[in-house]
């Protein structure tokens, strides 16, 4: 009650806020791997967004003569089988996992989110209808639905996207509706409703923004694992078309070359590594510091 | 008891229903006319036609789906284009090689990542903590196909301990089988023991404060015993029914692997059937994956339900 009384107060409650802010900064980054985790993920975007600058030369220009190198001064990692700067594809294969990241868990978050919304609100028939729709889709290895629906849409990465889309969109719709479940419980909520408030407005001011802490965490951690995913698809050559750079086809065409110069599987591999971990690490700790007893929830 | 056994049936039977129906619209999804695109550019308008009406795509939709899940029902997913074969054979003959090294695999990796959540949920704060927890973080970020490679890069070309690729029945050659089988079981298994012992720890975590645990604790229990008696059967719970979720994510780095190291398992099967937009193989895949997890969740949840009785009540 206190609190509440304090509230009133804009001061009062402008200084509060900003303590809980610096709680959560301190929490967050009180870990040297969380540190490490933004590091990799900044340092990531930066090279994405400026792989034209950095990359010291063109990532798909054939060069007959210099096939399959190993490291030198000219060739930093050395060059692929058709001459290409190793280094640079890496640079440039960046790009496509920092969006693929993106725009996946975008489509999978407002899809997913929107449903389990609709689903944990109104309940019923169409609720359970939605539930069922996304455990069937669940029950299917995710690898399986997003080959099928990759090929069956016919390669290109817009499709990799729905198809990656599609099978991530499960969990946030899961996720979203057991919050608003357990979240319509509260009196403030039955208060807005008293009141006289409108579905639209008891969901938007009320429910979705106290929903969306541990969802935040998921699309942290599901900006990596589409990385991963798309890395998969890439490596079996479905959806990106080459000879555009991604880490997967990467570490797929450099395998017939593993003696001699193996670091065209394993440097791009690395790459993916690292992101994905960076995500996992941030995920985490975002997860400790926006509240504790998510840990093991999500 | 009895109700809920009914109510997880009926639970299930809905949501392989709704699997049938996604594999279903999986075949409507191809932009252009799918009868041409599985026949290629050759087909003569005859062949079309043909097609057409044996897939019965010259019919309603509501009657097409009907007429594929009767087809279903008697076994018959179509013909493989590539392979001029029934798919449904084409898939029963791979079955056994991919639930061998799937079944190995889930077990290896439940085990060895109950034990290691365990470890690191009861030394919390060590050093046998944080390495663990360092391998699960790193565990799932790794691809299984490159560990693939990279281990027929260390094992197979350097070292030569191992063979590059290549599948023996274990009936056959059980020594050249085993050689054959490490390689593949460790890639896919690294990521789910990441996944199982991350689940687990925090699970153990969690039971370690309950009420009950204390109790057991001031009543004078040896550690050994409030630790695995009671809190580990507990803990275990949340891990055991995620097997299914587990079993989907391990199936498909099991797949990738039976490509790279050339396994002829229904992975190999998907996979090529997939680059080589054989697509009747691709919707037969999907249904048969999707239905059999199905029915292991239900397995998995029944067998729960029966240890468990707080389950049935949820």
């Amino acid at each position: 009650m206190s609190e509440a009384d304090l509230e009133t107060w804009p001061e009062q409650g402008q200084n509060k806020r900003v303590s809980e802010f610096q709680r959560f900064l301190r929490v967050m980054f009180g870990r040297w791997l969380v540190i490490f985790g933004t590091f990799v993920i900044v340092l990531t975007v930066f090279v994405a967004l400026f792989a034209p600058q950095l990359a010291p030369y063109n990532p798909n220009k054939v060069n007959l003569r210099e096939m399959i190198e190993p490291p030198s001064a000219k060739h930093l990692l050395g060059t692929d089988e058709m001459g290409r700067d190793l280094l640079s594809r890496v640079i440039y294969g960046s790009r496509i996992a920092v969006s693929v990241g993106i725009v996946v868990v975008c489509i999978a978050g407002v899809i997913g989110m929107s449903l389990g919304l609709i689903a944990g609100y109104f309940g019923g028939w169409i609720g359970t209808m939605i539930m069922r729709f996304m455990d069937a889709l669940m029950s299917l290895p995710p690898l399986v639905l997003m080959l099928a629906i990759a090929v069956m849409l016919g390669g290109g990465i817009a499709k990799v996207y729905v198809a990656l889309g599609i099978a991530f969109m499960p969990t946030y719709c899961r996720l979203m509706c057991g919050e608003i479940l357990s979240i319509k419980e509260n009196d403030y909520v039955m208060a807005a409703n008293v009141i006289g408030a409108g579905h639209i407005r008891v969901m938007f001011s009320h429910l979705v923004p106290n929903a969306f802490p541990p969802l935040f965490v998921m699309i942290t951690l599901d900006l990596g694992f589409a990385i991963l995913a798309e890395a998969s698809l890439s490596f079996l050559g479905i959806g990106i078309n080459p000879p555009t750079a991604t880490w997967g086809a990467m570490i797929n065409s450099g395998q017939q070359y593993l003696l001699t110069n193996p670091l065209l599987s394993i440097v791009p591999g690395v790459a993916i590594v690292l992101l994905v971990l960076a995500f996992n690490l941030v995920g985490d700790g975002l997860r400790d510091a926006l509240d504790p007893r998510l840990r093991g929830k999500i | 008891m009895l109700s809920f056994l009914l109510r997880r049936t009926i639970h299930t039977i809905f949501v392989v229903f709704i699997v049938t129906i996604i594999s279903f619209l999986l075949l409507h999804i191809i932009p252009g006319d799918p009868v041409v695109r599985i026949l290629g550019a050759h087909a003569t308008a005859a062949q079309i036609e043909q097609l057409r009406h044996e897939l019965g795509l010259d019919q309603p939709i509501l009657w097409q789906y009907i007429h594929w899940i009767w087809n279903v029902f008697h076994g018959d997913f179509g013909k493989s284009f590539i392979y001029h074969e029934d798919v449904g054979s084409l898939m029963l003959e791979r079955f056994p090689v991919t639930l061998y090294l799937v079944s190995i695999s889930l077990i290896l990796s439940t085990i060895i990542g109950i034990i290691g959540g365990v470890i690191s949920a009861v030394k919390r704060g060590g050093v046998a903590d944080s390495l663990i927890s360092l391998f699960a973080n790193t565990g799932i970020a790794i691809p299984s196909f490159w560990l693939g490679i990279v281990g027929i890069y260390i094992f197979g070309l350097k070292l030569g301990w191992l063979p590059v690729q290549g599948y023996t029945s274990p009936f056959g050659d059980l020594w050249m089988s085993l050689k054959q089988l490490i390689m593949p079981v460790f890639a896919t298994s690294v990521p789910n023991v990441a996944i199982v012992a991350r689940q687990t720890r925090s699970s153990m975590l969690e039971t370690i404060q309950q009420d009950y645990v204390r109790t057991a604790k001031s009543k004078g229990l040896k550690q050994r015993v409030v630790l695995y008696k009671h809190a580990l059967r507990n803990a275990l719970i949340p891990v055991v029914t995620l097997v299914g979720l587990t079993l989907a994510f391990l199936i498909g780095g099991e797949f990738i692997i039976e490509t790279i190291c050339n396994i002829p398992g229904v992975g190999r099967l998907l996979v090529r059937a997939a680059m080589n937009k054989d697509y009747l193989i691709v919707q037969g895949g999907v249904l048969i994956l999707g239905t059999a997890i199905c029915i292991i969740n239900l397995v998995v949840d029944v067998t729960y339900g029966l240890i468990d009785p707080r389950i049935r009540y949820k």
